[in-house]
């Protein structure tokens, strides 16, 4: 077996079509790495601006708050007052930014469709804030990043390498002459498979190395490496033990070659397109009109039953225009706008909350039965492990939002309670909404399904093969 | 001899399994596909028309406010679903069809499906279009990659031109036959396409537009039943044929228009929110500032200017409100803003898209995907059309509110006090919209180029080698 092994691995040296898948390869991988990266770079700079401008707002914010406190200086009115809840919570924005997986690199994912930044306060609603205009065109074609390249293209690099395992040696006659000199067909089979995995092995180490290598988002750690590593590589035994299937057959170059491709195309093309279908009748999403249409209504209602003289969001942009009121004073005529639009706010928000939670529980339950549908593909379930370590998925995204609702209720309860009781914030209060935070979602359990699926299909391809081997053997 | 040759050519077509196993997935995918997406268009439609007409009745039933308040509660606009959508959905499901317009913004439609899906969702929809231009080229392969290098393999070149069968001819039968086999599939499809036309009522130009997209792929199956021939003519073993005809389909179907896309991007990026607030207060401070702003010198100027109309001292004076004048000509500033950057945001999708079809010189599946995406209304061009539709729509009903309070409230000033009731809401007119139809297609002029260029070479490429073909 380690003449064999030798002898092809000489073969492998010598082919020239080796080097250039190599080449190619790496050319590739570095493409779609540079082009990655120079968004991660934008998007880092994007999200460290906003950092620092919340920061800088906030340092004026409580260098004004100091100095009305402390009798310094004197606002006149009430809408500019630092004091004042409405003020503390529309001019310090508060920013909820998503924090990418150590492998953002790695993966477009789902970062092309939702946003990494939103505004807390308590008139904006993450759910509701406006989007990017885009172009469809390129949504819809995808990204060429790293992910696509090793589920997709990777897994042809195997076939077109390994196709003609035994037929091509079979074809040429040489499949007797080598099973005459003390070997048998299992060890031609695998000394081969053992030399193809070894360049894979190779091929992989390029994202992984230039993965390491960039420091654009959170620097890559070698335990992420090692993770990517271990996926990628299991990944690669599953086609390599698929092609040893097809090779065992002992059929013709031609037919290997087909059944492998139609597999592929099986797996990758013909599969997702499936599972969205199914995904789509079992675990529909509610309609975005049917949300719309209801939160139109309820404002409408809300806005029908209130008797009081507010203008709601007329006055949250136009401010100024409430001093051409003639009663009450400033602060009681500006407060009674605010209070009215906060309640108002409130109850639409709370006439919403079961369609909100029915859209994201549905959102989150389609998102499941794709995921556990997708596990019936190596290729899906690498495909979802790279985007989790990349932290592009749809569910570290979903993981996110809720994290936002969390952190945003008790934060709008601080302001509300502090406007309806007419009760200024101080420093200290304020500090304790000083930024946004969450703990990012936990893969591991996740990662170690995945893994296991993947070993169970190579286990299950390894037995096929060796009995097919049998087989083979008996024939001959 | 042809027709013989055809015959041959087909009956050994039928008799291949593998063959037969890919009709046999194709048909059942391609018809679920139709059944889904009729079902989704038409519940699309359904929803769409429903909450279109609940908004403007709730628009219209807003209790007693100030018009401009009004304006801003504001009203959502749904993108109609084009009847071939069904057929080929383009770039629908990736942006959203549904617009807020309100006073001083223009929005970008929020909501698009994909939004609503999961991860897998990205890696494509299972629709008639994805079955026709990614899966039959495949059958096309399946059918065709070994159609010459397969007769050179068994050494039957000889025998078939001993019998009076010349290279032009075995070409051609084969050509015929693979071309045949498709048609068996296309033809059923665009029977259904026009009986979904028919039933739901389409507009004539629809059947054109169906007629032109079925031209479309009948010249891309041709595209690749000629250059699978080529390279099965070329390919010294069929395995090798068949693995350069999978190279070929992957590059152009799945690599190149995702490079071509990335690297558009890249190149001609879009107005992101941020870049376009800076946008409007670069513009607005070139004006002399914010015209909302009371004592800036834009909102001097106005009143100046309107003192010196009316002939009068003074803003109490005036025989109309002044805050109305000021959001009317606030309004005419912002629609400037935002008109400028439309322009800017055009041109750069405009370049985006030209990176997109260039990339068509090297892929046939771009320029027949926009061709097809504009017949069916489904391009990103026909969205642009209803974004800018609906931007017309909210300078209508914005300033017919505004306007109101400057010319017709009667107040001379002030205007917090004033409020409106359902009369004047009625008074907006309900959102119609016309699609672009077949006028869409002129933005792909070059794509059609393109496609015809594509036949021409690949037939060129096809003739070539057929007549280069050697015995052994």
């Amino acid at each position: 077996m380690k003449t064999i092994f030798l002898f092809e691995l000489k073969n492998w040296l010598r082919n020239k079509a080796v080097w250039l898948v190599l080449i190619t390869w790496v050319l590739l991988v570095s493409f779609a790495g540079w082009q990655r990266n120079a968004i991660v770079c934008m998007l880092a700079s994007d999200m460290d601006s906003s950092r620092v401008y919340e920061l800088q707002k906030e340092k004026a914010y409580h260098g004004l708050l100091d100095s009305v406190e402390r009798g310094l200086k004197q606002v006149k009115e009430y809408a500019n007052d630092p004091r004042n809840p409405v003020y503390f919570n529309t001019k310090v924005p508060r920013f909820a930014i998503y924090e990418p997986g150590v492998l953002d690199v790695l993966a477009t994912g789902q970062s092309d469709i939702f946003p990494q930044l939103y505004v807390i306060s308590s008139r904006a609603d993450y759910r509701q804030q406006k989007e990017e205009a885009v172009n469809g065109l390129p949504l819809m074609y995808g990204k060429p990043d790293m992910v696509f390249i090793i589920t997709f293209l990777f897994p042809l690099i195997i076939i077109a390498f390994n196709y003609g395992l035994l037929s091509s040696e079979k074809e040429s006659g040489t499949l007797k002459l080598i099973l005459v000199q003390h070997t048998n067909l299992k060890q031609v089979l695998f000394a081969k498979l053992f030399v193809s995995f070894l360049f894979s092995l190779l091929l992989l180490l390029v994202p992984a190395i230039i993965l390491y290598i960039l420091k654009a988002g959170a620097p890559a750690t070698i335990r992420s490496v090692g993770l990517l590593l271990l996926i990628t590589s299991l990944y690669s035994l599953f086609w390599h033990l698929l092609c040893a299937v097809a090779g065992s057959r002992l059929k013709s170059s031609a037919w290997n070659a087909t059944v492998l491709t139609g597999c592929w195309i099986l797996l990758t093309v013909l599969l997702p397109a499936v599972i969205n279908l199914v995904t789509g009748s079992v675990r529909p999403v509610p309609s975005r009109t049917e949300f719309i249409t209801e939160y139109r209504r309820a404002t409408n209602a809300i806005e029908q039953d209130s008797n009081s003289a507010v203008l709601d969001k007329f006055f949250f942009d136009h401010p100024e225009l409430a001093k051409e009121d003639s009663t009450g004073n400033e602060r009681n005529r500006a407060n009674q706008f605010y209070k009215a639009s906060h309640i108002k706010h409130d109850q639409t928000h709370e006439t919403l909350q079961p369609i909100y939670d029915r859209y994201e529980s549905s959102l989150q339950a389609a998102n499941r039965f794709s995921g556990n549908v997708g596990l019936l593909s190596p290729a899906l379930t690498t495909h979802q492990s790279l985007l989790l370590l990349a932290g592009q998925s749809s569910k570290q995204y979903l993981h996110f939002n809720k994290a936002i609702v969390e952190w945003r209720k008790p934060y709008l309860d601080f302001i509300l309670t502090n406007l309806l009781q007419d009760k200024d914030v101080n420093r200290q209060e304020t500090l304790k909404w000083s930024s946004f935070s969450y703990q990012p979602y936990d893969y591991s359990s996740e990662m170690a399904t995945h893994i296991s699926v993947m070993l169970l299909f190579i286990a299950a391809l390894l037995l096929i093969t060796l009995k097919m081997l049998q087989r083979a053997v008996i024939i001959n | 001899m042809l027709l013989t040759l055809f015959k041959k050519e087909l009956t050994e077509l039928w008799r291949e399994d593998r063959v037969k196993w890919l009709i046999l997935i194709i048909i059942p995918l391609l018809a679920t596909s139709v059944v889904t997406s009729f079902r989704y268009s038409r519940q699309l439609k359904r929803e769409h028309a429903a909450a279109m007409l609940a908004d403007k009745q709730v628009w219209d039933n807003q209790p007693e406010k100030n018009p401009h308040a009004a304006a801003h509660f504001g009203l959502y606009l749904f993108k109609p679903v084009h009847p071939l959508s069904i057929f080929e959905p383009g770039v629908d499901r990736y942006i959203g069809s549904i617009n807020f317009i309100e006073a001083h913004q223009r929005n970008s439609e929020q909501y698009s499906s994909i939004g609503d899906g999961s991860d897998v969702a990205r890696l494509g929809f299972l629709s008639p279009s994805f079955v026709l231009q990614y899966l039959l080229p495949l059958l096309i392969i399946i059918a065709g990659f070994n159609g010459i290098s397969r007769e050179k393999e068994n050494g039957n070149l000889a025998v078939l031109f001993s019998q009076g069968c010349t290279s032009n001819g075995l070409f051609w039968g084969k050509w015929l036959a693979v071309y045949a086999l498709v048609q068996l599939i296309i033809i059923p499809v665009f029977l259904c396409v026009f009986v979904v036309l028919l039933l739901v009522k389409a507009e004539s130009y629809n059947y054109m537009a169906a007629f032109l997209i079925l031209c479309t792929y009948l010249l891309y199956y041709a595209i690749i039943t000629n250059i699978v021939l080529f390279i099965s003519s070329k390919a010294a073993q069929s395995g090798t044929a068949f693995l350069y005809c999978i190279l070929f389909w992957i590059t152009t179907s799945m690599l190149l228009p995702r490079l071509a896309g990335s690297i558009a991007g890249q190149a001609s990026p879009l107005l992101t929110k941020e870049q376009i607030i800076e946008k409007v207060k670069a513009y607005n401070a070139r004006l002399g500032g914010n015209i909302h702003d009371r004592g800036g010198p834009a909102y001097k100027h106005l009143v100046d200017s309107l003192l010196k109309k009316y002939q009068v001292d003074s803003v109490q004076q005036l025989p109309v409100n002044m805050a109305g004048i000021r959001l009317d000509a606030g309004e005419q500033s912002d629609t400037w803003n935002y008109e400028r950057i439309r322009e800017q945001q055009l041109q750069r999708l405009k370049k985006q898209d030209r990176i997109i079809t260039t990339a068509g010189f090297i892929s046939p599946l771009i320029p027949s995907q926009q061709i097809s995406m504009a017949a069916a209304n489904t391009d990103i061009f026909s969205h642009q059309h209803f974004t800018d539709a609906g931007e017309q729509y909210r300078r209508q009903y914005v300033n017919m509110m505004n306007r109101y309070i400057a010319y017709e409230s009667g107040l001379q000033e002030g205007f917090t006090s004033f409020k409106m009731s359902r009369e004047l809401w009625q008074r907006v007119p309900p959102f119609q919209y016309n699609q672009p139809g077949l006028v869409a297609l002129r933005h792909y002029q070059l794509a059609i180029l393109l496609l015809l260029g594509w036949l021409l070479v690949s037939s060129g490429l096809l003739f070539r080698s057929s007549q280069t073909l050697k015995l052994i």
